[in-house]
């Protein structure tokens, strides 16, 4: 996984200066390329990536940042893609991943998905129906022949 | 997990504080790099002559004398009961107060001691340990935790 894009210098101040898993939750979170992570991988590839540091020997500075960063990328999915990656890929054995899996764990799902399904093309005019005899225009009803599910 | 070792701690009212002293390092690259940038971000914050350590962090320095780390929240909010800290407000502030930084959700952030108060308020002095970096002094307001109105001076007061 090409990690590259990360803005290292941004990520490495915020992984130095946090005092608390739930500071750097919240600011890796503002750094758009963390989120672009989410886009670019799926949540089993980031897991994968992030246990694949946790499992060096020695990490430096760098690899706990990218680490941390794939982990919170990982927090953008859904819930339910969030929850499989873990139960499959286990949490990675470093000091804040628990949390930093807790806190995503706590927000709502990242966007709700909605399905409408239109049955079919609409074939034949429009009905005009009036409602009384001496009606004006603002008094027509419009009725369109769509069939739509929710 | 490996690298981390906790202290019998407890407030004063004998209520045990979870901490945890972590050894992770910083390279002397990683050092140089912070030091400067934090140098340019921050205006009149002065890095105290100590090395980086990650033993204690800010809640570590302001509650348990730089030995450990403390990074819940609610332990924090335990000492501060346990403790008799008050909230004492900007007009009130004065040296060896305590202050916190707080986050959208009433998270600690960040605390440190008030080492000199301004006329100014958010000018005053801070004693803060930033992350597993270092301590510095610095302006209430010149740090990667402030924002607008996110701060409170806390001060022990026993009856």
């Amino acid at each position: 996984m090409n990690l590259d894009l990360l803005p290292l210098e941004r990520l490495s101040e915020i992984y130095a200066i946090s005092n608390t898993p739930n500071f750097l939750f919240r600011k890796f979170r503002e750094i758009d390329a963390v989120e672009l992570l989410s886009r670019e991988f799926s949540a089993s590839e980031l897991l994968a990536a992030a246990n694949e540091i946790a499992h060096k020997s020695e990490k430096n500075v760098q690899d706990m940042v990218n680490l941390y960063a794939c982990l919170v990328a990982l927090t953008f999915k859904s819930k339910d893609e969030f929850r499989l990656a873990i139960a499959e890929g286990g949490i990675p054995n470093v000091r804040w991943a628990p949390n930093l899996i807790e806190e995503g764990l706590t927000l709502p799902n990242p966007f709700s998905e909605s399905v409408f399904t239109i049955a079919s093309a609409p074939t034949s005019q429009p009905i005009v129906t009036p409602f009384s005899t001496n009606q004006s225009a603002g008094d027509f009803r419009i009725v369109l022949p769509f069939a739509h599910t929710r | 997990m490996p690298g981390l070792m906790s202290l019998e701690l407890e407030t004063a009212n004998l209520n045990p504080i979870i901490n945890q002293q972590s050894f992770a390092k910083m390279s002397p690259t990683d050092i140089a790099n912070r030091r400067e940038s934090f140098r340019k971000r921050f205006i009149g914050a002065i890095e105290r002559r100590a090395n980086p350590t990650s033993i204690y962090n800010c809640h570590g320095l302001t509650f348990a004398s730089k030995r450990t780390g403390i990074e819940d929240t609610t332990q924090i909010r335990k000492i501060l009961r346990d403790d008799r800290y008050r909230l004492v407000d900007n007009a009130e502030m004065m040296a060896g107060d305590v202050i916190l930084y707080l986050g959208p959700k009433g998270e600690i952030d960040h605390s440190g001691i008030v080492v000199e108060r301004n006329a100014v308020p958010i000018l005053s002095i801070v004693l803060s340990k930033w992350g597993n970096y270092t301590e510095y002094l610095h302006p209430i307001m010149q740090c990667e935790y402030y924002a607008h109105e996110n701060i409170e001076f806390h001060r022990v007061d026993w009856v």
